[in-house]
């Protein structure tokens, strides 16, 4: 029987996958990608407990894990907006989008 | 042991497909073959959402994630070209394979150790609606209501000011309009 430990390291792994995304790429967009990763796994791990979860004392509270990844699905829609209008932004101004070569104010 | 049984076959066959797609986002050379493997990931994830029988979630991973978040993220690709072909490690890379490693290592032995099983109880709970798609509606509409209008309003400025940071100056764009016009 699949239980809720194997959903858990499947979304630790997607997580430490994201977390390596998100430090060893210099592109910008690479890092937007690692970020979305990092939060899918916690998406994943959010379902699997309200999934798995023990006793509720009312039904509809067993569906408090899909309204949090809602608000989370929300807020990336949100952030990916951001931060991909600034990656076009530092694009235009300096024609680099590695963040190695975007060191310097001004 | 984990027997054999179609429910196992499925689950561990589309979580190695997610890792799989996963990992190759990072180790692609192509931008832009890195960002379907992405596509490919969201997929996945969904896949597992309806595999704990979250279908609403399921649904709107689909949409927002695998249909809108990609789409802007290969808009971002496209916007800046010279980046398209580039998905080069920085000089964190192994520094980077070392965190994760050092962090899934800690988390899984975590995970094991604490035994949520044990504490949540071993049976599956048994969901008495059909699908939570009503149960997910009074729920946003009742109990987490500020929250709802909250991320609306964040979204709305999420919307204006991605604008107002992409849209170029004003005087810039008469100029070069009046530049058209007398050639």
């Amino acid at each position: 029987m699949i239980e809720l430990e194997y959903y858990l390291i499947v979304s630790i792994l997607l997580f430490g996958i994201g977390l390596f995304v998100c430090i060893g790429k210099k592109n910008i967009i690479s890092i937007v990608m690692g970020i979305e990763l990092l939060l899918n796994a916690v998406n994943l791990a959010a379902i699997s407990f309200s999934r798995y979860g023990s006793e509720f004392e009312s039904q509809s509270d067993a569906l408090s894990g899909h309204i949090f990844v809602i608000f989370i699905l929300t807020v990336a829609a949100a952030e990916a907006a951001i931060a991909l209008a600034l990656c076009v932004l530092v694009y235009r101004h300096l024609k680099t989008i590695n963040v190695s070569d975007v060191s310097e104010l001004g | 042991m984990i027997e054999f049984s179609t429910y196992n076959v499925i689950f561990f066959s589309i979580s190695s497909f997610t890792l799989i797609s996963a990992i190759s986002v990072g180790l692609v050379n192509s931008l832009m073959r890195s960002l379907f493997f992405l596509i490919l990931t969201f997929i996945g994830v969904a896949g597992l959402f309806i595999l704990l029988s979250a279908d609403f979630i399921a649904i709107a991973q689909l949409l927002i994630y695998a249909g809108s978040i990609s789409i802007l993220l290969l808009f971002a690709v496209m916007l800046t070209p010279e980046s398209s072909t580039n998905n080069g490690n920085s000089k964190y890379f192994l520094p980077g394979i070392l965190i994760g490693i050092i962090f899934t290592y800690l988390m899984v032995a975590l995970v094991t150790i604490f035994q949520f099983n044990q504490l949540s109880g071993i049976h599956l709970k048994k969901l008495d609606f059909d699908n939570t798609i009503a149960s997910i509606g009074e729920l946003l509409l009742g109990k987490y209501i500020i929250a709802f209008e909250l991320a609306s309003i964040l979204l709305l400025f999420a919307l204006i000011g991605a604008i107002s940071i992409v849209r170029s100056n004003e005087s810039d764009f008469l100029i070069s309009l009046n530049n058209k016009d007398k050639k």
